[in-house]
Order: C-alpha cells, then structure tokens, then sequence
C-alpha cells in the first residue's frame, strides 16, 4: 500500500525533531545567558572559586612550612629573583646596544671627517700644484728676457746706498737684561 | 571444514537500519565525532622553520626570514628590495601557533613566502613567578623589547605591525606610545570599545576582579574555558558533527584537529595583567574613553600616527566587528575591512590563503 501524504515520515520526523531542539536550546542558552541574574551569580562563582583556590593554596604553604619544607611561596621568590637578574641582563644588554649604537655613529662622522680631510688635502694639492705651476711659469717667464738680453745692468745701487746711510747711523742701545726674581 | 563465505553481517544489517532513521543516524554521527575526537592523534603545529633570535624569560622571538618562491609566468615581478620587519603579536590567552597553525594555512608563511621578514612574538607560558606582570611591563618590556631586536636584526628603525585579537589591542596601545617605532599597524579581530565586545564582557562585567584574581597568582585555563565555552554553548556539540564529516577525508581531518588542539591549548594570564586588562579595558572601557595610564603616561589611541589597517570578521563573537571598528572613531585615517568570517577563520580557513594574505601583503607594500 502506497504511503498516503498524511501518515508522517518517522525517519525523517526524529530528524527534524533534532532540528528543533537544537535551534530551541540555542535559544533557551542565548536568554540564560542574557540574563543579569545567571551572569551576576557566574561572577559571584569566578569570585567564590578564586577566594577557595587562594585559601587552599595558603594553606597548603603553612602545612609545608610546618614541616620545613620549601613552600611554594620560597619557590616564587627564587624564581622572582631569577627573573629579576635576567631583567637586569637584558637592560645591559640595551645599554651596550646603545653604545654600539652610538659608536656606529661615531664610526661614521670619524669616517666622514676623514673622507673631508682627505678630500681637503687633495684640494690643497692641487691649489698647490697649481700655484707651483704657475711659479714655474713665472720663473720662466722671467729667465727668458735675460737670457734675450744679458747686457741690462743690475740693481747695484741701492744696496749700496743702505750701507753707506747705516754707518753714518748712531749705534742703538744694548736690550735690557730680563728683571731677576 | 571451512568457514561459510557468504554469511549474512547481521551487524552491517541493523546498522544500515539504525542509520536510516535520520534522528538516530545524527546521534550515531555524534557518537562517532566525540570518538575521533576523543582518540585520534593532535597535529603538530608550527612547523614553519624559525630562528630564535630574542628570548626575555618566557618569550621568544622567532624569525621567519623572507623566501620568495619563483613567480608565476605572467604573473609580476616580485619587488625583491629590502623589506622592513613585520612583527606578528598574537594574544595572551592562546598559543602564538594560531598564526602558523599547517602549512597551507599559516600567516607566518604567506608573509614570508612574499618577500617580508617575519618575526613571531611567542609569549609562552608564564609561570607562577610571572604572576606580577602588568600590562605595562608586557607593553614596555616584553613587546618593547622584541620590537626593538625585531628591529636591529632586520636592519631598520621601524617595523610593521600585526596584531591579532588581543595581541591587536596590546600592539595599538604599544603604537600610541612609541609611534616613531612603527611604520603601519594593521589589526584583525581586535577589541578595542569594550562596551561593544559582547557576550564575553557581559560575564567578565560582574566578576569582583580583586576577589576573583590574585594578583601575585595566575589566572588558570580552569577558570577561563567555561567562558569562552558559553559564548556559544551548543557549539560546543554541534562541533561533533564537522569532525565526523572531516573524518572521511585524512586532509580535512588534519585541518580540523590541529584548530581543535590550538582551541584546546589555552594559556593562563598573570593575575596582574588580568586584573589591569579586565577591569580597565572590559569593565571601565579605559582604552576607548581614555584614562588608562601606563606609568605617567596616558594611552591616547589618538596618538597613532602612522598607517592603520583594521580588519573585523562579519561573525565574531569574541571581538565583534562594532567593537574592533571602534578604532577608526578615534584614529580617522584608519581603513576598515569587514570580512565575511568568523573570529579565527580569517587566520585558519581558506579566506586567509585566499583573500587575507594577499591583502595584508599589498597593504604593508604600500605604506612601506
């Protein structure tokens, strides 16, 4: 007998029966867990579970600490310590990386100084090149007029002169002694 | 004499009609799902290789050095110049191999793979010993510090910046006080206007944080998973269904166990930083308000300077997107993404290889 459109389908039926509890506890969860009431008590448990771990640990210290063993708490400080000096390590650390820093620069102007000298020397080499040049120029400018003419006469005269007005001249006064102390 | 060939699997036969009826065939897939689940081997993660190359007491600093892979014929020309370091910060409360969770799907290795220097900040676990580290010493030890060797290792003075979920939120408040150190900070999913974060800061709204936190102790994973597990309550069965289905496939499987270990592997926070985070970020909403002082100094998000990416899924229920766009209110040149994603399928779904490293690489390539 064919299946009439009004019997329902069972193995379809307990699927869609699924479908719906999932989609009403999705719903029932987002109100449970809008509600200020179930959020304000979660508080109050994260607080309560908080304050229970603290006190059983406290106590745990004081069992340990009556037997003279190491607490958890002596542990800590150790550990606190250890980090403490590594802190302290890496902010030495970041002290020579600024001081390298600072060298690199340091470095760098010293190198720039010296390209300028450098480049300040090869200028002076070359002004004097030139001035040398020029000399050299002017010197063999003023040797070849005499060699053209070798008979002109020299300037005697003058020198001559000064000689004469120098021994007519008073001897000057010796320089006085430095003052003794 | 020989066992009959042809018997008849009585047990093959009353499953195939247990199956047929559709209620009882979920239940037997549930079944099946919390069995794979329960027994079948985690994934190792973060399989990128690395080079430590900074380590401040449980943190290190790991170095994914750029690789470029020989582009595509036609494709263009990848700009091979010097890129400055992309500094990866992921949140406190998970592990950092959510950003390099397998191969095919790890940030780590899409970054990389595009010509950027990567450097992973790896919190670790603290220990009871850390238990009094604060917000500021986390910003201005720990983040500073590996910012700085991030830095000098890659040979310039600023980085890039990626900050995921509470990573992001720690990574802009970092931004706002050392601006000159970043050269872009690019965030998903990261809370930033706390009034909006939800149904997790409607929990944490009512918690006595002194009472419930001890400040020279830690805040344990026992007390934040059933948090984090009744921010979607029923999920936390229907998953059964997706492990059951990914069982058929070995691939898939890998996939979806190695995001349930990460899911699975959560860290505890050192009680003072909780207690700062909670109750001046989720509690008084400091960051977004203003007030929060890291030593003498104000966080002003306003005083990030530099090019900002913000990056919101569409189905977020940890950071929702009106709480992470927030921070475009107060840094107007910010640009806002919404992706059409959930909290971690932007890092560990195929939107990630697909659309979000691309976007990331181009967006860093441009500000840089």
């Amino acid at each position: 007998m064919a299946n009439s459109g009004h019997i329902p389908d069972f193995n379809k039926l307990s699927g869609q029966m699924y479908d719906v509890w999932e989609q009403s506890m999705t719903r029932w969860w987002d109100e449970v867990l809008e509600s200020p009431a179930f959020l304000k008590q979660m508080g109050q448990n994260l607080a309560s579970q908080g304050r229970l771990r603290s006190a059983y640990e406290k106590q745990v210290d004081k069992n340990l600490e009556q037997l003279h063993l190491p607490t958890r708490q002596d542990m800590l400080r150790v550990a606190r310590i250890a980090s403490l000096l590594e802190d302290r390590q890496l902010q030495l650390e970041d002290r020579i990386l600024q001081l390298q820093d600072k060298l690199v620069e340091l470095e760098k102007e010293a190198l720039t100084a010296r390209v300028e000298a450098a480049e300040a020397r090869l200028e002076m080499n070359e002004r004097l090149a030139g001035m040398e040049s020029k000399l050299d120029q002017l010197l063999a400018q003023s040797a070849a007029p005499a060699k053209k003419a070798p008979a002109r006469r020299t300037r005697k005269a003058p020198a001559k002169a000064a000689a004469k007005a120098a021994a007519e001249s008073p001897p000057k006064a010796p320089a006085k002694a430095p003052a003794k102390d | 004499m020989q066992p009959p060939t042809h018997a008849p699997d009585l047990l093959r036969a009353v499953g195939d009609l247990w199956m047929r009826i559709d209620g009882l065939s979920r239940i037997e897939r549930l079944r099946r799902g919390i069995h794979v689940h329960s027994t079948h081997p985690r994934p190792a993660l973060g399989q990128t290789p690395y080079q430590v190359v900074h380590v401040h007491d449980k943190l290190q600093l790991k170095h994914y050095p750029a690789s470029v892979s020989s582009p595509a014929e036609g494709s263009e020309p990848v700009d091979m110049r010097p890129r400055p370091p992309v500094v990866l910060v992921p949140s406190l409360i998970n592990r950092a191999t959510i950003l390099d969770l397998e191969p095919e799907r790890s940030l780590v290795r899409g970054l990389s793979e595009k010509g950027h220097p990567v450097y992973l900040v790896d919190w670790g676990t603290p220990g009871p010993e850390d238990a009094q580290e604060d917000v500021g010493y986390v910003l201005e030890s720990l983040l500073h510090r590996s910012i700085d060797r991030a830095c000098r290792h890659a040979g310039h003075s600023q980085a890039l910046l990626f900050g995921y979920c509470m990573g992001g939120t720690l990574a802009a408040m970092y931004t706002a006080l050392h601006p000159d150190r970043v050269a872009g900070l690019s965030l998903l999913n990261a809370p930033f206007h706390f009034e909006k974060a939800g149904r997790f800061r409607d929990f944490v709204a009512h918690v006595d944080v002194d009472k419930a936190i001890a400040k020279d102790g830690l805040l344990p994973v026992s007390m934040m998973k059933p948090a984090f597990q009744l921010l979607d309550p029923v999920g936390a069965i229907t998953k059964f269904f997706n492990i059951e289905k990914a069982s058929r496939d070995p691939k898939r499987l890998r996939r979806t166990l190695a995001r349930e270990r990460w899911l699975e592997e959560n860290l505890p926070l050192p009680g003072a930083f909780a207690q700062e985070f909670i109750s001046k970020a989720y509690q008084q909403d400091l960051l977004f308000n203003g007030g929060w002082f890291i030593g003498q100094r104000e966080i002003r998000l306003q005083d990030i300077t530099c090019p900002v990416l913000v990056c919101s899924a569409e189905r977020d229920f940890i950071a929702p997107a009106e709480s992470a766009e927030a921070l475009a209110d107060l840094v107007p040149h910010a640009r806002v993404e919404r992706l059409d994603a959930g909290h971690i399928g932007v890092i560990v779904g195929a939107f990630g290889p697909r659309h979000f490293y691309p976007m990331l690489d181009t967006w860093m390539r441009e500000v840089a």
